[in-house]
């Protein structure tokens, strides 16, 4: 399910609509569209989606480059992420320098670049110990509420729904329960 | 708590501009991620580019020595007619020139005229005493040559100089033939101008030659056997007396740089055209050249097709290794095409980075490959030069390997191409559950657009 929502495949069948972007119905350049500026992905091992061969600021350029702009913006952009996210002096470092949380907390960065409107995450917290799991979900969720970004994190860490405004518990597939947590959650629109 | 502040940013922005990321810097790391197959691309894109010129140079070189060394055997030719007096020699000098200039423009340089009478039946007396040599009663020719002076080194006395002469004329001949007659410098020697008739004509000896340089072409076209050789007046007034007709002869020998090998055929058949207006005037010219310098075109058209061919397989052989290369260099970019399709890069912006950077490398092999390729000019110049021109046969062998190595590639190709083609880029690959979500393991799956591109690029 969070494949298709990020946009990488296309439903079977059944509708996905997300703010307004029916994603059964996208061609391939709709999509491109749409992955780069509605939604930011991480992925259960973050390591996927990061360039291996550039540094930490580079990898979150790198999305930034697919339009055009001033380099001096995506540099501030991407300085500002890599500060709230703890690489406040580490932005040239090379990956093979990172820690598995750093490696983590690097692809919510990259995620974020393209200041999407949704970040999804795929198993946020597995292979982090608690305190690492904490302070991310801590900080992460003041990055979402200052750039007012909305939020789809798949866990299996049930401590997690303290952050969040809304619970969809899922199993074997099937929504078995959704639990609205206020403030409700904002002007996202999540159809399945 | 940490709040993403851009004023902080906006401090570090300056100093870290220089580590910052641009398509050009995304591009050229992602060429170059793999070194040794870069440089090797560089190495190929160098080959493809100068290597395919050395046999067309080699060609070219080769030519110009087997045009130089046929000219320099049989790039001369000689226009004879019969005069009887000075006047009709005079006349016959001034038609063959304008014709031959006219024809054949710069083509061919004057060697100069010639007549030449006989045989003269010596001898009845040298200074008044029967000789003893057994070739004293040889037949022998009166000749007269207007370049002689410029082809011999006179030995002892002086050539005799045209003007009023006396009873006696003034003759020179070969040391060569002096001593073969026993004849010294001022010997007076006379002659029956007819077999059997009284002897009317007297000479003597004023100088003693010998040629400057058996090289010099002159001695193979002009036909006068130059045994004694008189000054022009003498020569006419000696025919005069014998009442007989002499043959006149114009010499010309080909320049080498005004016939070029483009121009050989136009001027061999430039040749034909003029032979057959000359053999119209009762006047012949005899020369191996329009036939040498229609073989000399032969040989060069069928080497030139060699080389070319040899150059073709060349070509396809660096562009086919190049191409292999320049795939494996792209396949080994896949799952950074599948980072980027994932961020949402248009594919078509994730391809023109990859060849950019391919492009990239090319513009560096340019300037490279230019100076290969003069430096391989250089070396092609001066290899024919140093021995034979070369011909079709020598590099038969060669092409036919080269051509069959390079079709033999161009069948081995699609497959190779199509085996170490890569994971496709496809960004869901990233998200597959079962491998860690990692496409830099993700199943093997043909790129659709990757065969296509070098097998396209080897067939143009």
């Amino acid at each position: 399910m969070i494949t298709i929502l990020a946009g990488l495949r296309a439903p079977t069948q059944g509708r996905v609509v997300v703010a307004g972007w029916d994603l059964a119905t996208l061609t391939g350049s709709q999509r491109e569209t749409y992955r780069r500026r509605m939604v930011g992905f991480v992925w259960q091992d973050p390591s996927g989606g990061l360039l291996p061969r550039l540094t930490v600021l580079q990898n979150v350029l790198a999305p930034m480059l697919a339009e055009s702009g001033a380099e001096r913006d995506r540099l501030r952009i991407a300085l500002s992420l890599l500060e709230s996210l703890g690489f406040g002096r580490r932005a040239g470092d090379q990956l093979s320098q990172l820690t598995p949380p750093e490696i983590r907390r690097l692809a919510i960065c990259t995620a974020l670049a393209n200041r999407p409107q949704l970040l999804l995450a795929d198993d946020l917290t597995a292979g982090l110990d608690s305190d690492a799991a904490r302070r991310l979900v801590s900080d992460l969720e003041v990055v979402l509420a200052a750039s007012r970004t909305s939020a789809l994190i798949v866990t299996h860490d049930r401590w997690v729904r303290r952050h969040v405004h809304r619970i969809v518990r899922i199993h074997d597939g099937l929504a078995l329960e959704v639990l609205d947590e206020p403030p409700a959650a904002r002007d996202l629109e999540l159809a399945l | 708590m940490r709040t993403p502040s851009a004023s902080v940013a906006d401090g570090r922005a300056d100093r870290v501009q220089a580590r910052g990321l641009s398509w050009t810097r995304l591009s050229w790391l992602q060429s170059t991620q793999r070194r040794g197959a870069a440089v090797v691309l560089w190495l190929c894109l160098v080959a493809t580019l100068a290597l395919p010129a050395l046999p067309v140079l080699i060609g070219v070189s080769s030519g110009q020595l087997a045009l130089a060394q046929t000219l320099a055997s049989d790039g001369g030719l000689a226009v004879e007619q019969r005069v009887s007096d000075q006047a009709s020699f005079d006349l016959f000098e001034r038609d063959v020139d304008h014709l031959v200039t006219e024809r054949l423009g710069p083509a061919l340089v004057s060697g100069g005229a010639y007549a030449s009478a006989g045989p003269l039946h010596l001898v009845l007396s040298v200074n008044g005493q029967f000789p003893s040599t057994a070739a004293a009663r040889m037949g022998m020719t009166a000749d007269y040559s207007d370049s002689l002076a410029s082809h011999v080194s006179v030995v002892a006395g002086q050539l005799p100089e045209d003007g009023p002469g006396g009873a006696v004329a003034a003759v020179a001949m070969s040391q060569a033939t002096a001593d073969q007659l026993g004849l010294q410098l001022s010997d007076e020697f006379c002659a029956e101008l007819s077999a059997g008739v009284e002897p009317a004509w007297c000479g003597r000896i004023v100088g003693l030659w010998k040629p400057r340089s058996s090289d010099d072409p002159f001695w193979r076209w002009s036909r006068t056997r130059l045994e004694l050789t008189l000054a022009k007046s003498a020569f006419f007034d000696l025919l005069k007396q014998r009442r007989s007709a002499a043959t006149a002869g114009r010499v010309y020998w080909a320049r080498p740089g005004a016939i070029g090998e483009d121009r050989a055929p136009t001027v061999a058949a430039a040749l034909d055209r003029v032979s057959g207006e000359l053999g119209t005037q009762s006047r012949q010219l005899d020369s191996p050249l329009p036939t040498s310098l229609e073989r000399f075109d032969a040989q060069r058209r069928a080497l030139l097709s060699t080389l070319a061919l040899l150059s073709a397989g060349l070509l396809l052989t660096a562009l086919s290794a190049t191409v292999l290369v320049a795939t494996r260099l792209l396949d080994a970019a896949v799952p950074d095409r599948a980072v980027l399709l994932a961020r949402g890069w248009p594919r078509r912006r994730v391809w023109g980075m990859s060849l950019a950077g391919l492009a990239g490398l090319a513009l560096l092999a340019l300037p490279v490959g230019l100076v290969g390729w003069l430096l391989l000019a250089a070396v092609a110049t001066g290899w024919p030069t140093a021995g034979q021109a070369l011909r079709a046969s020598d590099f038969q062998p060669a092409g036919t390997a080269f051509l069959a190595s390079a079709v033999g590639l161009l069948i081995v190709l699609p497959w190779v191409a199509a085996r170490g083609t890569s994971p496709g880029v496809d960004p869901a690959d990233l998200t597959h559950p079962s491998l860690g979500t990692s496409a830099r393991h993700a199943p093997r799956r043909r790129e659709p657009g990757a065969v296509p591109i070098p097998i396209a690029l080897v067939g143009a």
